[in-house]
């Protein structure tokens, strides 16, 4: 294939931009569909994330005064920028970029990539002139704090079982110690799916005008459709870094493609389901408690974390 | 010529140039022309020098003279002209002196006081020379000398104007320290191997594991890093502008370079720090470096969220960039120190671009300094270009993908994966350490475009448009626009209960001013976006000087779109044009934006003080081990706000976690009707 023209396949096309919206729409609605049955909420049709990102394109589109267009322009593009660049590079089947670069991923960039879209909503709610949303970012801001750290170190685990930094790559050797590395790593970073994968809630006034709240308070019409469109794309990336870096090397023996591909679509889609589950469990407990504290992300996430990389050593002791 | 002379005029004429000035000063004989062009001939001469020496560097061997004495003698001015050595003192004359030259006489013509320029620079070119012949030292005494004169000029640079009864003696004491202890701890290595230079120490090197460790302490106190970071707060809250930006310009790239200097004399033959026993996998002394780098990291991302005063974010970002050059080293590894020479580059851009910005927007000067949110003093209208810039050199500090910083830290945890296992967690630590320094920095500069000062409401009284667009008049008539109110923005007059002076509104014809952090911005940029046009354009070169020979070629590739490395890839290049490309996208897909204005619901310009978001982490703020020496060092110096202020650190139970329902009454409250 012309270098050029797989390149721009991969953009717009696969795994990149169309493909990626319409997995995120089909994601989404499965995390929906998840929430709605777990947190005893109406189940919205397939078609409702269309409908909303729709109306909120429509709807008017403000600013504050005294906000800066440029810090929402901005903040939009990174939100849906960096979402589709941790897609575009993940080595899903049949990426072109993998056979035309040689890219096989990269573990430490899929992860700030995808940090990208929730430091982004943050520098808005700080840009807000709303107290509310200021307050918001300020609490988004703590749950983001929280996750970096067993993010950080349940990647590093991977890593450290792999001896790459690729996505790509097998162990040479697998043992039960390394699959409870791996297992432990994987329940680590599932612990920050929700703060990576989080969306705004929005205000349903019928179908029109959605006023979102948290963060984005400030933010209306175009430049809000923008940020959930990234949000879409963001569920999408979340769902297939957490596959190809810490479920994949679970299932490494399966040397059949086909085989690899459908544990990529049904691990992805899992991953989402999982994520509107954990979403309607929590909405379901005491409001008020809607975000953890700080202190909670020492405890579990970072054992969990903690103890993978202890056992990824002594798997890796050689 | 002969090269002695040559490196010794090469060297010499700034101290020559700074010594003349000085006298000149003294006798109070100083017109600014007389100033300017004695800096300028003082820092030209170096890089004409430079260039001159550059394609003598390309010996496998170092070429090696000394000034005086000789080369054998425990201490004489031995130089070694080599990769890193070039590489280091371009950067130095190239990029930090011109910088720091601009830094002090933008800062003395804002106070009114640009006569006295020329002390100021009399001991800026006193500080390229010194930082000259570290890069060029060979014999360690004579380095470590260099580098204990270098400390004190620095110091002086940030204590001028200050009367002599109330000069930072306790800052000059912590400057000079670790340079001195890491001349000890070198000399327990010079004397067994009875070696005065690095050329002699390779390969021959006597040290054990418990010495690495004394090593590595030393240098975490040289260069501000855990447990030693108060010192480098200190001296950033005390020192001039100039000085200021010598501390972290000057003073961090000379610890990352002593510390590539020494590790390139100090491996063994294997390439590693001497081992700990004989263990499986080896595990060298190295890891205490590692651990303290890592751990600078770590710590200094959890400090950085409680602060957001530039000159602390900058300390603290200094910090950080001292602890991932340590881990760099420790690891021993080639991709690693590989990356530990590139961060040399990523450093100086990325805080040069801070410090320019803030130097440009007003928010470090002589003077009493204004209230700030980042670049932009309260009260001043926004610049752009400085927010840009400060933007990217910040993007560059943290390691953010696509820009300058990310590179050698990819470089780093691809080399650790190769090395001892036992380093790897702390990568993790500083990667996280990282992420929340991010968070810290956001939070310190998106407030900043959330006001207008009254000047710029005036100017931009209709509807607001899309900011690409950049002809207001062009407004599309077939949708209506709601016009603000004819309501002047307040002028930000208290913040916190504090009054605010209100400093000057810059002329808009100021924009030469915003000059110079472009440029560090631009470096910056371009070091993320090729950075493999950084790695063979002398990087590699350098890291080649450090390592085994042999072992660069061996362990990364050069690629269009990036580089390679056994274990890893990254290819910037090729990031760039994906996100360059959905970028028009997105914007398009967004289509042309007619925003129209609702009255903003507060006029604060602040969110509450940091402290206050991160209260769970008091224990952590007030903990001894965290923010070691402080009291010491730091009391009743740091401003109250980034302190845990017992009274306003009083919880409302009930406002820490506010329940959904009043968050919505509350916002439902400040939003207007549609």
């Amino acid at each position: 294939m012309n270098g050029i023209a797989g390149f721009a396949l991969a953009i717009f096309i696969y795994p990149g931009l169309l493909a990626a919206l319409v997995v995120g729409w089909l994601l989404f609605w499965v995390r929906d569909l998840a929430h709605g049955a777990l947190g005893a909420k109406d189940v919205p049709g397939p078609l409702h994330t269309v409908a909303q990102l729709r109306a909120t394109y429509q709807s008017e589109t403000s600013i504050l005064e005294g906000m800066r267009p440029a810090v929402l322009t901005v903040s939009g593009v990174v939100a849906v920028v960096f979402p589709l660049l941790a897609l575009i590079f993940l080595p899903v089947p049949a990426n072109p970029l993998v056979s035309l670069l040689g890219f096989a991923g990269d573990l430490v960039v899929e992860a700030a990539l995808l940090l990208g879209l929730p430091l982004a909503r943050l520098a808005v709610g700080w840009a807000t002139p709303m107290d509310a949303a200021r307050r918001a970012a300020d609490r988004a801001a703590r749950l983001l704090a929280g996750a970096s750290l067993p993010l950080a170190l349940a990647l590093i685990a991977a890593a450290q079982l792999s001896g790459v930094l690729s996505l790509r790559s097998v162990p040479s050797s697998v043992s039960v110690v390394t699959v409870v590395a791996q297992v432990l790593a994987a329940a680590a970073f599932a612990c920050a799916l929700p703060v990576l994968a989080r969306r705004f809630a929005v205000r349903e006034r019928g179908e029109t005008h959605p006023a979102p709240e948290g963060e984005l308070a400030g933010v209306t019409g175009r430049d809000l459709a923008l940020f959930r469109l990234g949000e879409v794309l963001q569920l999408v990336a979340v769902c297939g870094v957490f596959v190809g870096a810490l479920i994949l090397p679970l299932v490494q023996s399966v040397p059949d493609s086909t085989h690899r591909t459908l544990i990529w679509i049904v691990g992805v889609v899992l991953t989402a389901a999982g994520i509107g589950a954990w979403e309607g469990v929590r909405g379901t407990s005491e409001p008020g408690n809607e975000r953890p504290p700080l202190t909670w992300w020492l405890g579990i996430p970072v054992l969990l974390a903690l103890a993978a990389l202890v056992v990824a050593a002594w798997a890796t002791r050689g | 010529m002969s090269l002695t002379l040559f490196l010794a005029v090469l060297t010499l004429a700034p101290a020559i140039a700074g010594l003349v000035l000085g006298a000149l000063a003294i006798a109070r004989k100083t017109p600014v022309a007389v100033t300017a062009a004695l800096t300028a001939v003082g820092a030209l001469v170096p890089v004409a020098g430079l260039l001159i020496l550059a394609p003598d560097a390309a010996f496998p061997a170092p070429l090696r003279v000394t000034l005086f004495g000789s080369v054998t003698a425990p201490f004489a001015p031995v130089l070694r002209v080599d990769g890193l050595g070039v590489f280091t003192a371009f950067g130095v004359a190239v990029l930090i002196i011109p910088l720091l030259v601009w830094i002090a006489a933008d800062s003395l013509r804002r106070a009114g006081a640009l006569a006295s320029l020329a002390p100021s620079c009399a001991l800026i070119l006193g500080i390229e020379s010194a930082a000259l012949l570290i890069s060029f030292a060979d014999n360690v005494l004579w380095l470590v000398f260099c580098w204990v004169v270098l400390a004190a000029l620095v110091w002086a640079l940030g204590e001028l104007g200050t009367p002599a009864d109330t000069v930072d003696r306790v800052g000059l004491g912590a400057m000079v320290a670790g340079p001195l202890a890491t001349g000890v701890v070198l000399a327990m290595a010079l004397l067994p191997a009875r070696a005065s230079t690095f050329y002699d120490l390779a390969g021959n090197s006597p040290l054990v594991a418990v010495q690495v460790v004394l090593l590595a302490l030393a240098l975490a106190l040289a260069g501000g890093a855990y447990p030693f970071t108060a010192w480098l707060r200190r001296r950033a809250l005390l020192a001039t502008p100039a000085g200021f930006a010598a501390l972290v310009l000057v003073i961090v790239p000379v610890v990352l370079f002593v510390a590539l200097r020494t590790y390139g004399a100090l491996q063994g033959s294997d390439g590693l720090w001497p081992h700990i026993g004989a263990v499986k996998p080896a595990l060298t002394g190295g890891i205490a470096l590692v651990v303290i780098g890592a751990v600078t990291v770590g710590v200094s991302g959890l400090l950085a969220l409680g602060r957001r005063d530039g000159r602390t974010l900058l300390a603290l970002l200094a910090a950080a960039q001292v602890g991932w050059g340590l881990v760099a080293i420790g690891t021993g590894q080639p991709a690693a120190v590989i990356g530990a020479v590139v961060l040399l580059v990523t450093v100086v851009a990325g805080l040069g671009a801070m410090l320019a910005a803030l130097v440009a927007g007003g928010v470090v000067g002589v003077d009493e300094e204004p209230l700030a949110v980042g670049p932009r003093a309260l009260g001043a209208p926004l610049r752009p270009l400085t927010m840009a810039a400060w933007c990217i050199g910040a993007a560059a500090l943290i390691g953010v993908p696509l820009f300058g910083g990310f590179a050698p830290r990819q470089l780093m945890t691809a080399g650790a994966l190769d090395g001892a296992r036992l380093a790897i967690p702390f990568l993790g630590l500083a990667w996280a350490g990282d992420a929340l320094l991010a968070l810290a920095l956001v939070r310190a500069t998106a407030p900043a475009f959330s006001w207008r000062t009254a000047e710029e409401a005036d100017e931009e009284a209709v509807a607001l448009t899309d900011a690409d667009d950049e002809d207001d008049a062009a407004l599309d008539d077939d949708e209506p626009l709601v016009e603000a109110d004819a309501v002047e923005a307040e002028a930000v007059s208290e913040v916190d209960g504090a009054a605010v002076d209100q400093p000057a509104a810059a002329p808009r014809g100021e924009d030469a001013r915003e000059l110079p952090g472009l440029i560090f911005a631009v470096l910056a940029l371009a070091a993320g976006i090729v950075p493999q046009a950084l790695l063979g354009f002398g990087t590699l070169f350098a890291a080649e000087d450090v390592l085994q020979p042999g072992k660069v070629s061996q362990v990364i590739t050069l690629q269009p779109f990036g580089y390679a490395l056994d274990v890893a890839q990254w290819l910037p290049s090729a990031f760039w044009i994906a996100a360059s490309a959905l970028g028009a996208v997105a914007l398009l897909a967004r289509g042309r934006v007619v925003r129209s204005v609702r009255p903003a619901v507060t006029m604060e310009p602040l969110p509450e003080p940091p402290v206050q978001t991160w209260k769970e982490l008091r224990p952590a703020y007030e903990s001894p081990f965290v923010q070691v020496g402080v009291d010491a060092l730091l009391g009743g110096i740091d401003d109250a706000e980034g302190d845990t202020d017992a009274e306003s650190a009083e919880d409302d139970p009930e406002d820490e976690y506010p329940e959904d329902a009043e968050l919505v009454a509350t916002a439902r409250q400040e939003e207007p009707e549609a």
